[in-house]
């Protein structure tokens, strides 16, 4: 029995030994083979002079493209990257992300297939609908950035502010009062009132105004949004979808359309912004705006729910390309 | 009178008690082991090593605290212990593993009476509440460090191909282990050279792996994603867990007589192709094998029971 023992655990030890062997054998090889044809197609010719550069770890030029290290901070950490361009530098050819510290299912989704093939083939720069990414001028900007840039820089005055639309179709009334103090927004509620003075709050409490049957109620969805808005103290985080709905606060799946619209209006207020004027300018922006529509050619779409990992590898790519205009 | 207590047979003595059985088990394992540190990094060892002194120290408490026989030196907490942290990413966070680790012990070992009585596998009910616990993180998989990655976490290979992509690894590099799973599962290798060694000691029959194995690979043949005999043959015995389930979930549980066996690894190869086929869940090893471990008192209904002392049937 002993001398079986002994016979099976030195059988054992040799054969494991042997499968390492084939194991560490055969990652060596399919490294070399793989490491074999990338030679063949990516040759550094030139190694490019990054001194002097911030945040760009790397640049190389080869035969038939550039390939830029670059290092931007993202979310938790700094996220690293390869961008390849196509020999005009002009245009990206791949997306590597090397490093990243994003959180696991979120940010992390940056390093996802789905996520990085947007960038084979694109122009750069590249834009980020919705955010400042890519964005460099004002003339990029989309949507009601512009009211927004105006309103986050506009100084607010104290005191109570109310804005009224219009009725909608089932007699609702909405209203927005938003109070300020020592510049920040300390309390903002938003309602809906009919002709008779009932309000859409206490309707959707008393079950009288029903949004889904187990979800949270109109009152509590306004609320959520309310201490949202006080939180961020700005409309910038709220951003909407085409059906005017947002994703920035759980549980919120109302349309918040007028709710944005009415606090703009209270904040202008408060602010002293001109919105009609601002409100012009963007129609003009839109009216020329064949040529933004072209640069949207360059526009990504966000990781869902991780809008700052995936700033940060646009504003990378952006940063690779800038370098190497520098430099070409 | 000083009243003398049994512990559980069997009462013959023979050199293969269970401290000596469980002690070849676990010496098995760490070829897997040493492929989990190879492939995935240094804390491979340090959560194998956790999970196996967090389920001893538990077993030892337990039994310190009712008053029972101490058996926490068998060594059949250290393979619990190892299989579980087999079955966990190695991202797993360390509370993870040691709530899982205690669980198994205490919930579903001692409570039914430790070794032998409890009625399902620890380590697979283990890795079902960490499952049903913290899906997140469980289920997160990591590709090997050895691999020129792009990408960090990842599906396992049969889960990638089960949401309709592509598998991404040869069968090779599925055989050798290097592919996104969890720690001692990748390696098919490794895995097969500790089985072979508890076959060559006289530990284990393979009949049952065997047949568990193949009905699994059967099913999934036949029934396969697109008709009638499609199915991968290797993808599915190399892609997931189904060598780890087969060779050491499995034979945890043995029925005595030889039918008895094949009629339980059946079931559970049933089970678990059943699941492959038509559930959301790519590997089905766990249900399978832990229902057919609820149902082995059924089975056992179904066919005549070895009686000692005859000729063999």
């Amino acid at each position: 029995m002993k001398n079986k023992t002994v016979k099976g655990i030195i059988a054992l030890a040799v054969v494991t030994a042997l499968s390492f062997a084939v194991i560490i054998g055969s990652n060596q090889l399919s490294k070399n083979m793989t490491a074999g044809t990338q030679g063949e197609t990516a040759e550094i010719t030139e190694e490019l002079d990054v001194s002097g550069t911030e945040q760009i770890d790397k640049a190389a030029k080869t035969e038939s493209d550039y390939v830029v290290t670059v290092r931007e901070k993202g979310y938790g950490g700094d996220i690293v990257m390869n961008v390849s361009f196509d020999e005009t530098a002009a245009s990206v050819t791949k997306l590597e992300i090397t490093e990243q510290n994003e959180t696991e299912g979120l940010g992390s989704k940056i390093t996802e297939e789905a996520f990085l093939e947007q960038f084979n083939g694109i122009s750069a720069p590249v834009t980020l609908p919705g955010t400042d990414a890519g964005n460099s001028s004002a003339e990029n900007s989309s949507d009601n950035s512009a009211i927004l840039d105006a309103l986050d820089q506009a100084k607010l005055s104290d005191g109570t502010f109310t804005a009224k639309g219009e009725p909608d179709s089932n007699g609702f009334t909405e209203e927005v009062t938003l109070t300020v103090k020592d510049g920040k927004i300390t309390e903002v509620n938003w309602d809906g009132i009919t002709e008779d003075g009932t309000k859409k709050s206490v309707m959707s409490e008393n079950g009288e105004y029903v949004m889904t049957e187990d979800g949270p109620t109109w009152k509590e969805q306004a609320e959520a949004l309310a201490d949202a808005l006080i939180e961020n103290q700005s409309l910038r985080f709220l951003t909407t979808n085409v059906e005017g709905k947002t994703d920035a606060v759980s549980g919120v799946s109302i349309a918040v359309g007028s709710f944005i619209s009415l606090t703009e209006d209270c904040l202008a207020q408060s602010g002293n912004v001109d919105l009609s004027a601002l409100a012009a300018d963007q129609n003009e922006d839109s009216e020329n705006g064949s040529d933004t529509a072209s640069d949207n050619d360059s526009a990504i779409d966000a990781v869902s729910g991780a809008t700052v990992s995936s700033t940060a590898v646009v504003n990378g790519i952006n940063r690779a390309y800038e370098f190497l205009q520098t430099v070409k | 009178m000083k009243q003398v207590i049994l512990p559980g047979g069997p009462h013959l003595r023979t050199a293969q008690t269970t401290r000596n059985m469980m002690f070849h088990v676990a010496l098995s394992l760490v070829p897997a082991l040493l492929g989990a540190i190879y492939f995935f990094g240094i804390r491979a060892l340090y959560l194998t090593a956790l999970s196996v002194a967090v389920c001893v120290i538990t077993e030892y408490l337990w039994q310190k605290l009712t008053g029972k026989q101490i058996t926490a030196g068998d060594f059949s907490a250290v393979v619990t212990g190892m299989l579980l942290a087999f079955n966990m990413p190695i991202e797993t966070p360390v509370w993870v593993i040691v709530a899982t680790a205690v669980f198994s012990i205490l919930f579903v070992k001692q409570m039914f009476g430790g070794i032998g009585n409890n009625f399902a596998n620890p380590a697979l009910m283990g890795r079902l509440f960490a499952m049903v616990v913290w899906p997140g993180t469980v289920m997160q998989y990591t590709v090997p460090r050895t691999l020129p990655a792009d990408a960090v976490s990842s599906a396992t290979v049969l889960g990638t191909v089960k949401n309709g992509g592509e598998a991404g690894y040869n069968y090779l590099q599925m055989f050798l282990g290097e592919i996104p799973g969890a720690l001692g599962e990748t390696s098919k290798l490794l895995l097969l050279v500790g089985f072979a060694y508890l076959c060559y000691m006289g530990i284990v029959n393979a009949g049952a792996a065997l047949t568990y194995i193949g009905t699994v690979l059967l099913l999934t043949f036949v029934f396969g994603p697109t008709g009638l005999f499609t199915g991968d043959i290797l993808l599915n015995l190399f892609g997931g867990g189904l060598i780890i389930g087969g060779c050491y979930m499995l034979t945890d549980y043995v029925f005595v007589s030889r039918k008895g066996r094949i009629l339980y690894a059946v079931t559970a190869g049933i089970i678990t192709a059943a699941i492959r086929i038509f559930s959301p869940y790519p590997e089905g090893i766990c249900f399978g094998i832990l229902t057919a471990n609820c149902l082995a008192g059924a089975l056992s209904l179904l066919y005549k029971k070895h009686v000692y002392g005859t000729k063999k049937a």
